[in-house]
């Protein structure tokens, strides 16, 4: 200690060359000197003693906080660093405090500001992790229906633990080949620092990776007492309206922290984290597989029921057409025979026809003879008629010459006879003839010209 | 390709067609085209397991400071 003070000595020795300070100066002055424990906080650890004053108004408490050697410090906590730990200091108490110190103006006293209290006794721990649990849960924390749930397949991961802790290994370890993007917030699990390196991660991964699927905080086995920052009000507060959802592994199979209680998923241990989110990938790719399976023999399977549908149609069909054909081919043949029929029938009555037709011709033929034959004879009795005719017609012209020239005027004529004629034509009566008549009269060897003296 | 492969979705789309292939009367063709996506999105889901690995990153605080 000495060597710091004696640099620190250094350091302060032009503030304090040749001044002399009023009382509030040097109040300020020493509160200055103070201030650095103001901005890092303190820790200090002790026994609450006898005296305990407690506002009853406001809420506020003034405690003295006691160690084994009789030191002594007197602490101010505001109320709600009181509300927070969820039982009422007592004396006896083992208690951690957080803060900075600083001179009360005022009351000339050194005084310890209190931002924190955590308890250090077990029992007292139990407690209060009791009496918070069961606020939580009224307040609703705890429900169900308020957690989100983990993606089927979650790729990108947030993890808060320790650093090239076990349980970090063990959950890289744990976590099978998927193509996981893990993005890792190196955080104290355990001791005063550890709450506010788990809040300080769960905002951060919030705000910057809002596109996470899951958060796991988690951290190996250990002493109850080492996990109080997970039993904490504010981190359940934190993990409630974080909008990843969150997976607490924090190591310890009997007891349950609170950050347990409200996480959107518990497992036991970092082990456990990485089984968890490989396991719906494993399974998945199984299932992917049989899948692949599954779908071959289901098609396949359908592929040949239909074959066989075919099949069965195709042979229904074909004696289908065959019943119609044999049908059809049965009326054909019927058809054909009886055309057939009709037409040897035909042909038969044709031949009969030809038979009946060559008779007839035969029967032709001798009436053509015979006719040929009566036409010779006709035509020989013709020719024979004929001569005789002819004969005949001879004999009878010869006569009618002969009755021809008998007839012949001249013949008359040199008999004795004359024609008369009276202008060209022949008179045949005398009462043809009147007196004057001129008239003509054929001789045989010549005419005379005369005229009627008188008619008698 | 710009698209990516969500791995979710084909997954869900996967055991679709498996249901679908349950069903007592399906349609021959239906069969044939589901099959073929269903073989499709299978090797696709392979290949995305068969690449896979994991990628770990340890993320700095933006503020070293405390306020």
């Amino acid at each position: 200690m000495s060597g710091y003070s004696k640099k620190f000595a250094k350091k302060l020795e032009p503030f304090l060359k040749d001044r002399t300070f009023t009382v509030s100066e040097f109040v300020d002055f020493v509160n200055g000197i103070l201030e650095p424990l103001k901005i890092s906080k303190v820790t200090v650890r002790g026994e609450i003693g006898e005296d305990i004053y407690k506002n009853k108004q406001k809420g506020w408490m003034i405690i003295n906080l006691v160690d084994e050697e009789g030191s002594q410090l007197n602490c101010f906590s505001p109320s709600y660093v009181i509300d927070r730990i969820g039982v009422d200091p007592e004396p006896g108490m083992e208690i951690k405090i957080t803060g900075y110190p600083k001179v009360l103006k005022n009351k000339g006293r050194f005084s310890f500001q209190i931002n924190r209290i955590g308890l250090v006794g077990e029992g007292d721990l139990k407690k209060q992790f009791e009496v918070l649990k069961k606020r939580l849960k009224e307040a609703g924390y705890f429900k169900p229906e308020k957690k989100e749930s983990i993606p089927i397949f979650p790729e990108r991961i947030g993890l808060i633990t320790s650093k090239g802790s076990d349980a970090e290994k063990d959950f890289f370890t744990h976590l099978e080949d998927y193509g996981f993007n893990v993005k890792t917030y190196n955080s104290r699990v355990e001791g005063d620092l550890a709450l506010d390196d788990l809040l300080k991660g769960i905002n951060l991964l919030n705000q910057d990776f809002p596109d996470l699927q899951a958060l796991v905080i988690t951290r190996g086995g250990g002493s109850w007492e080492s996990l109080q920052a997970f039993n904490n009000e504010e981190l359940v507060k934190t993990a409630f309206s974080s909008k990843i959802p969150i997976i607490s592994g924090i190591g310890h199979e009997n007891d349950v922290t609170l950050l347990d209680l409200v996480a959107d998923k518990r497992v036991s241990t970092p082990t456990d984290a990485g089984k968890f989110l490989s396991r719906t990938w494993r399974e998945g790719e199984k299932h992917l597989l049989e899948s692949e399976k599954n779908l071959s023999s289901a098609t396949k399977r359908m592929i040949t029921q239909t074959e066989r549908r075919f099949d069965e149609y195709s042979r229904f069909f074909a004696r289908k057409i065959e019943t119609v054909l044999k049908n059809k081919s049965k009326s054909l043949d019927y058809l054909i025979n009886s055309l057939t029929n009709r037409i040897k029938n035909k042909i038969e009555k044709f031949y009969s026809l030809e038979k009946e037709f060559k008779n007839q011709k035969f029967k032709i033929k001798t009436k053509l003879k015979n006719n040929n034959e009566k036409v010779d004879n006709l035509s020989k009795n013709l020719e024979k008629s004929k001569l005789r005719w002819e004969k005949v017609g001879e004999d009878r012209l010869l006569e009618e010459l002969k009755k021809l020239k008998l007839s012949n005027p001249e013949l008359k004529l040199s008999q004795g006879y004359s024609i008369t004629r009276k202008k060209g034509s022949i008179v045949k009566s005398a009462s043809n003839l009147k007196k004057g008549d001129l008239i003509t009269t054929d001789f045989k060897d010549g005419t005379t010209k005369s005229q009627v003296k008188n008619n008698e | 390709m710009s698209e990516e492969f969500d791995f979710t979705k084909a997954y869900k789309e996967i055991e679709k067609i498996n249901e679908w292939f349950q069903k007592e009367e399906i349609d021959l063709e239906e069969a044939l085209d589901k099959y073929e996506r269903g073989m499709e999105l299978i090797e696709k889901c392979k290949e995305r397991l068969d690449k896979s690995k994991n990628k770990f990153e340890e993320i700095k605080e933006k503020y070293s400071e405390e306020e």
